[in-house]
């Protein structure tokens, strides 16, 4: 019954949570003597998130987004300029352009505290004539003035952090490898696998080499959290044959619904999933539970790769600045992994804790946090293929 | 390892390749150099897009931000999307004004090549010593009217007219024949290049009456000089050859073609 209650919990858990509740944006900044004219950029996603009550209340997205990118947008100069929304239209890919200007203003400043203060998350790189400027709630306020600027490495660094610890498909990801890595050796070298795969491809990512699908990418990313955990659990199940058909099944079944209905992934991508499930869980079966296994680290690196791609997705969607292009790229990298080791010592310490106050209660806490893991990992991989 | 675990092994690390693989675009590999973007295999280049800014910052004398450009290749894209479904349709043969449009703007393709070309001032001179003609001001009129209620006839005299029928008041000086159209009439005014000095000519039907017209004199013009019609010499010159050219090409398209007349419709 505890077990039942549990798995309804981590349900509705996984339905409530998002994955990514970081809202990113960013404008091009013209300041001329005569006025200021900016262009907004930010997907749909975020444009809906932003104007949530608005749409709630029967206003149109156009007119909600109107309406709100000239209430954020503050431009200052001797006097408060006004500002008029001049066009917002829908770009090719989905994407939102508010249009905004400025007349007859000399402008010195603009605020975007208001943005911030509705959505105290969001990120904001703002690309000016002399360069780049990241904007967030401890730095609502953008400086017009002469000399280059450029967003430091630091700032994306804190981009970095605030991306990891916000970022939930990657914190469940983690805290998979924690259940399933049982020493502190193979944590190590798995947690430096996932390092260097993600770091490979958001470099590669971040300097057009490669150019990823995030509609793959993200359910994928999805997968890997419940494929770390159910690969645990073949480990220490009674019957691990029932758990390896079934969950061959469930994978089957999902790349079935997808081909015939919607085609998200490719089949190439369904072929790996399916070759990768059966080879990894394959040997997770047969393997002894003091055995070595050698075989995660590499699979972490393999995923490590598709969490990149994950972390280019944000950095491409804020942007990175024209100049000081691979500072700003290692400063996110750096971020990330420092949100990551504060991540994973925080889940260690907690475990550390429980471990010393209440031991029984460890293999309880285990047992709810792998189901819960598979079935927030599997319900955001479904959401992902089929709901986009 | 056993070799069944290798075999997984070397299975799971297939299987990430595949699943990477499968996550990213393949299209940078395809893509020509100094391609921007390719719509259907149809390659839109970077000069392509670099023509339309400067077109567009030109005519505004502003520079574009990176969002209107960014928005320029998305309607350059669109563009290639809409022609090609236009292709599909088969527009060009079906819709009347698009194949005329596409026809003039291959005409003036063609003739743009003479253009910009440089041409000689005999060359010219040549030219309008040849066509003088178009440079010469059409020649004035001094003309006298009158307006008969009966019809007397093509052979009647200026007398005749002047003791039956009514005169209309005219102009006391010669005046190009456009410029009479308003006294005379669409008919009347047609024939003035006709008539000799002292001829009478009509009638012209005018409103239930008869008009006759007389040529009293006929100023003739001289030619503008060359220098002061330059430019409009050279615009016929090279309009004129352009047309040969055009002529030329077509006269090509046809020797290379299967053409066949179906006499018997004819």
């Amino acid at each position: 019954m505890r077990h039942i209650f549990l798995l309804c919990l981590m349900l509705f858990a996984s339905v409530a949570v998002k994955a990514h509740s970081i809202g990113r944006s960013s404008s091009y900044w013209h300041v001329s003597d005569g006025g200021v004219k900016v262009d907004w950029n930010l997907s749909g996603a975020e444009a809906e998130a932003l104007v949530a009550d608005k749409l709630a209340d029967g206003m149109s997205l156009n007119a909600a987004l109107s309406q709100y990118a000239s209430k954020v947008m503050n431009i200052t100069g001797e006097r408060q300029c006004s500002v008029e929304v001049e066009q917002v239209r829908v770009k090719a890919n989905g994407d939102y352009v508010v249009s905004l200007v400025a007349h007859n203003c000399t402008a010195s400043s603009a605020s975007l505290s208001h943005l911030f203060e509705s959505a105290p998350s969001h990120v904001h790189l703002a690309h000016m004539e002399n360069g780049e400027n990241l904007l967030s709630v401890g730095k609502p306020v953008l400086e017009f003035g002469e000399g280059t600027i450029s967003a430091s490495p630091v700032e994306y660094g804190g981009l970095g952090v605030f991306h990891i610890l916000e970022g939930f498909d990657h914190l469940a990801f983690l805290l998979a490898l924690l259940i399933a890595v049982r020493t502190v050796k193979a944590l190590f070298w798995c947690v430096t696998g996932f390092t260097l795969g993600h770091s490979l491809t958001l470099i590669l990512g971040s300097l057009g080499v490669l150019d990823p699908i995030p509609e793959v990418v993200e359910p994928l990313i999805a997968f890997t959290i419940a494929f770390t955990v159910i690969e645990r659990a073949l480990h220490v199940a009674e019957k691990p044959g029932k758990v390896f058909v079934g969950a061959l099944m469930f994978v089957g079944a999902l790349a079935v619904a997808d081909y015939l209905l919607l085609q998200t992934l490719p089949l190439l991508v369904w072929a790996g999933i399916g070759l990768l499930s059966y080879c990894v869980w394959g040997a997770a079966m047969e393997a002894e539970e003091k055995q070595p296994r050698y075989m995660l680290p590499i699979v972490t690196l393999g995923f490590g790769l598709l969490h990149g791609f994950g972390f280019y997705g944000v950095l491409s969607e804020i942007g990175l600045p024209q100049t000081d292009t691979i500072w700003a790229l290692l400063g996110f990298n750096v971020g990330v992994e420092i949100g990551q080791l504060i991540f994973l010592s925080a889940a260690l310490t907690v475990v550390w804790m429980l471990d010393k106050l209440v031991k029984e209660a460890r293999p309880v806490l285990e047992l709810a946090t792998s189901v819960g893991l598979v079935m927030v990992g599997m319900f955001w991989f479904a959401e992902r293929v089929y709901l986009g | 390892m056993k070799n069944k675990e290798v075999l997984l092994f070397l299975g799971a690390v297939a299987g990430i390749a595949l699943a990477a693989v499968g996550s990213v675009n393949s299209e940078n590999d395809v893509f020509p150099q100094d391609t921007l973007a390719v719509v259907n295999g149809v390659g839109i280049s970077e000069n392509q897009l670099k023509a339309k800014i400067d077109q567009i910052e030109k005519a505004r004398e502003a520079a574009l931000s990176e969002n209107e450009k960014s928005a320029l290749l998305t309607s350059l894209v669109n563009e290639q999307l809409l022609l090609e479904r236009a292709a599909e349709l088969g527009l060009a043969e079906s819709d009347a004004t698009v194949k005329a449009t596409i026809i003039d703007a291959f005409k003036e393709f063609i003739i743009s090549e003479k253009e910009g070309a440089e041409v000689g001032e005999g060359e010219l001179r040549a030219f309008y010593d040849e066509n003088i003609g178009r440079y010469t001001p059409s020649p004035k009129y001094l003309i006298s009217a009158y307006l008969a209620k009966a019809d007397f006839g093509g052979d009647v005299t200026v007398d005749t007219l002047k003791a039956n029928a009514e005169a209309i008041e005219m102009p006391d000086r010669p005046l190009p024949a456009g410029l009479l159209r308003r006294y005379l009439g669409k008919d009347a005014s047609a024939q003035i290049t006709q008539v000799q000095v002292g001829e009478v000519s009509g009638p012209y039907k005018r409103l239930g009456d008869y008009l006759y017209m007389i040529v009293d004199e006929i100023e003739q013009q001289s030619p503008r000089s060359f220098d002061d019609v330059k430019a409009l010499v050279q615009a016929d010159y090279t309009r004129i050859e352009g047309e040969k050219l055009f002529a030329e090409y077509v006269e090509k398209l046809r020797a290379e073609a299967d053409i066949q007349l179906n006499e018997a419709l004819r």
